[in-house]
């Protein structure tokens, strides 16, 4: 203070100074009706113009979400193959559908899902939630929920006797009939208001020194180095690569091949899933697929986008080496050399200790206010 | 009558050197040669931290000050007086802070008409601006180890660049020119729409016992996608910190502006008494972006330098005052999140005092410290420095040294 005090005393130029000020003019990009429960440093994610967020929907797209009523026979409903104990991913390989058929692929988390510019695992056109929301509703390759033009005014019916619905539909969407439109547009606000930021890693982030383990910030470390190179599909406050939000006026679509497969030695993945190639035809998107957030990751296993690598530990000894080399098996092949890999997986030493180190890291992005906030949770648990 | 001259002799040419001069003696090289090694008590930052004052987007060879030993300054300069008219000048020089060994500063022919060292003077090539002192002067000038303030975080420190000078140049008067700049300088980018160009003028004037240097200036840069390039080159996410600063870019045009003036009263033969100011005042105008957000910004920024000092025999001792003044208006949607990234939020004026003494020990050799109070990141922090200084040149003297 002292020294301060010299400034004006020996030259008064420099004390007449006014102060500095950096002002921000955001154009709105921090209003919403919707309370996101995002911290101050995390822009909101984007709005749809024709389904704007409110908590009318959002309880309304709760409701629905645990609802087996939604689907062709009771049998399911969302929260079948999204359980909110693992970050609403199921813990299976592959989940069933409402007929028992089994589904190619792995149940994704929905974690921060507002934030994705793609849905699904590898589809660069599907775009909005309400567009994906109808293919598990309405798909046949495969049935998921089942309804189909034979049983959806059954369906549909099933909801609108339910007394509880009629207030929810008039809060959410007032003077609107119930239909699909407004029962998508529900569904599609509750997982838009999916938001997990409260990770040992948030709180670290937020100045909590205390918040990760010695071993936790090790693995932070290797996270972020060039010789693993994980933060490159895997960095920002989502951790993915593949991410939008209203501060954005450039939305890239990235998809990645990880080197998990190479069945025919020129990079084939096994059908159906080859990943952005099924929407193309393109070899070069053969095993394309978009690079998932890694908030809540330890809680979602098993992983890849069919759920072939049961561990983190798997996943990151695959990335180490550079691909998974599978030697036997109807899938074998070589897919360190698979043609169409990401330039990334390029492979790196690590030791044992150091796994354990990055797998720490990967569990303190594990958001436990997420996995058991009675905000998320199923309401017909309670009367 | 040595007496009375020696220290002002001594606090001209060995305060106030900067990178210009004109070799006049033709066909006898001039060659000199500068060494400034500091030892610091502590940084400007941590060793694993990166120096970016908050409130002003810094790049250019504005590097921190370190902790412990390090070279602030390693030159080797060599002017040619070709013939009657051409001149070349040729520098190498390495500064600490980064690891890119030795650079080629200095690479100019220049052209005399009409006198030896003018009335006009055209220059082409890799040069130093001569706008300011600021920017031109190097380490081992100064009584200081530590540049100043505004030049490290409005004009990256030095300003080297490829371009043309043209200029009436009277030693003794006043003189005036024009400079035209390829834009490797910050802050200015050297795609095809950056570059840079500047307006000069400067008075030497002497009366008795009293000397007036000072000069005016402008200079207007254009930069695309500017990015830090202390921070930024090369493909390096870990750098020296865990995690490096993002990637903000500038694209715009910067309108500088600046008064420069070094007063001096000799008091008696053997001391001397001197004031240097300088003022300069930044407006920017474009957009900070990354890959994905863009958000536009209006800058105005100023900063003051006020430097009382004082002679007596081979000693040296001054004050130094600095301040920054940093107000940024960004609009737009990614405006926090980008202002954030690029370090602008920011409610308070950088400041630092130093108190310096040099003590020039020998004609080519000085020893110099000083104590430094800086509060340029927020809190203020102290540290001493020691360092020892060589200049010399290494040939006959025929170089005209001057103040633009």
């Amino acid at each position: 203070m002292r020294w301060r005090l010299l400034i004006p005393l020996l030259l008064p130029l420099l004390s007449g100074c006014p102060e500095s000020i950096t002002t921000i003019d955001d154009a709105g990009a921090l209003r919403s009706d919707f309370d996101w429960q995002v911290r101050a440093n995390i822009p909101l994610p984007v709005e749809p113009i024709d389904n704007a967020m409110s908590e009318a929907k959002f309880q309304l797209g709760r409701h629905l979400f645990y609802d087996p009523r939604l689907s062709s026979n009771e049998t399911i409903s969302c929260s079948s193959c999204h359980h909110q104990d693992k970050a609403f991913a199921d813990g299976r390989v592959a989940p069933r559908g409402a007929t028992g058929e089994l589904h190619p692929r792995n149940s994704q988390a929905l974690v921060n899902i507002a934030y994705n510019p793609t849905l699904t695992w590898g589809n660069p056109s599907l775009r909005t939630i309400e567009q994906q929301i109808v293919i598990p509703l309405f798909g046949e390759t495969p049935i998921e929920h089942g309804i189909s033009d034979a049983n959806q005014e059954l369906v549909l019916n099933r909801i609108l006797s339910e007394p509880r619905y009629a207030p929810l539909f008039d809060a959410a969407f007032p003077g609107q009939p119930i239909s699909y439109d407004t029962i998508v547009k529900g569904l599609a606000s509750f997982i838009r208001g999916m938001t997990s930021f409260s990770s040992n890693f948030d709180r670290y982030e937020q100045g909590d020194g205390n918040a990760l383990s010695e071993s936790a910030k090790n693995g932070m470390a290797l996270f972020f180095s060039e010789e693993l190179e994980c933060f490159h599909c895997h960095g920002g406050y989502n951790f993915t690569d593949s991410v939008q939000d209203r501060t954005m006026f450039l939305v890239d679509r990235p998809f990645h091949n990880t080197g998990l497969y190479n069945i025919d030695g020129l990079g084939a993945y096994p059908e159906p899933n080859t990943g952005v190639h099924e929407i193309t035809s393109r070899a070069q998107d053969m095993g394309r697929f978009r690079a998932p957030s890694l908030r809540n990751i330890a809680v979602t296993a098993p992983y890849m986008h069919d759920g072939s690598v049961a561990t983190l530990e798997d996943a990151i000894r695959n990335y180490a080496a550079g691909g998974r080399n599978l030697t036997a098996g109807p899938n074998a092949g070589d897919g360190r050399m698979n043609p169409y890999k990401d330039g990334f997986i390029s492979g790196f030493s690590i030791t044992d200790d150091e796994i354990n180190d990055l797998i720490a890291f990967l569990q303190s992005l594990t958001d436990d206010e997420f996995l058991n906030s009675e905000r998320f949770a199923d309401p017909w648990a309670t009367p | 009558m040595r007496t009375f001259f020696l220290p002002a002799l001594l606090l001209t040419a060995s305060f106030n050197v900067f990178a210009h001069s004109i070799p006049s003696e033709i066909g006898q090289p001039q060659l000199d040669v500068s060494l400034a090694v500091t030892a610091r008590t502590d940084g400007a930052v941590a060793s694993d931290e990166y120096w970016r004052i908050p409130g002003v987007m810094m790049g250019g060879h504005a590097w921190p000050a370190q902790r412990g030993i390090s070279m602030d300054e390693l030159s080797l300069s060599l002017g040619y007086r070709i013939d009657e008219n051409f001149f070349a000048v040729l520098k190498a020089a390495q500064h600490s802070g980064h690891d890119d060994g030795p650079s080629i500063e200095h690479a100019w022919v220049g052209y005399v008409c009409c006198d030896s060292v003018g009335p006009l003077v055209i220059e082409a090539g890799r040069m130093s601006a001569a706008f300011t002192p600021s920017v031109s002067e190097h380490s081992s000038a100064r009584i200081f180890s530590d540049a100043t303030l505004p030049a490290d975080a409005f004009l990256g420190r030095h300003f080297h660049d490829n371009g043309f000078r043209l200029w009436r140049h009277n030693p003794h008067g006043i003189s005036f020119g024009v400079e035209l700049w390829q834009g490797e300088a910050f802050p200015a980018s050297a795609d095809d729409s950056g570059g840079a160009a500047d307006l000069f003028a400067s008075l030497n004037h002497q009366s008795g016992r009293l000397t007036l240097q000072t000069g005016v200036w402008t200079l207007f840069a254009r930069a695309t996608e500017r990015p830090d390039h202390r921070y930024s080159d090369g493909h390096t996410h870990g750098g020296i910190g865990a995690v490096p600063p993002p990637d903000v870019r500038f694209t715009g045009d910067s309108v500088l502006g600046g008064i420069h003036a070094l007063i001096g009263w000799q008091v008696r033969s053997d001391m001397r008494a001197a004031l240097r100011m300088e003022w300069m005042q930044v407006e920017a105008d474009g957009v900070i972006e990354d890959i994905t957000r863009r958000a536009a910004i209006d800058s105005v920024y100023s900063g003051i330098i006020v430097q009382p000092e004082i002679t007596v025999a081979r000693h040296s001792f001054a004050l130094r005052a600095e301040q920054l003044v940093l107000d940024n208006h960004v609009t737009g949607a990614a405006a926090l999140p980008l202002s954030e990234d690029a370090n602008l939020i920011n409610d308070h004026n950088p400041w630092r005092l130093g108190l310096g003494w040099r003590w020039q020990w020998r004609d080519a050799l000085a020893l110099r410290a000083d104590l430094t109070r800086d509060a340029t990141l927020g809190s203020a922090e102290n540290r001493a420095a020691i360092g020892l200084v060589w200049h010399q040149s290494l040939t006959r003297q025929g170089a005209h040294q001057h103040s633009p």
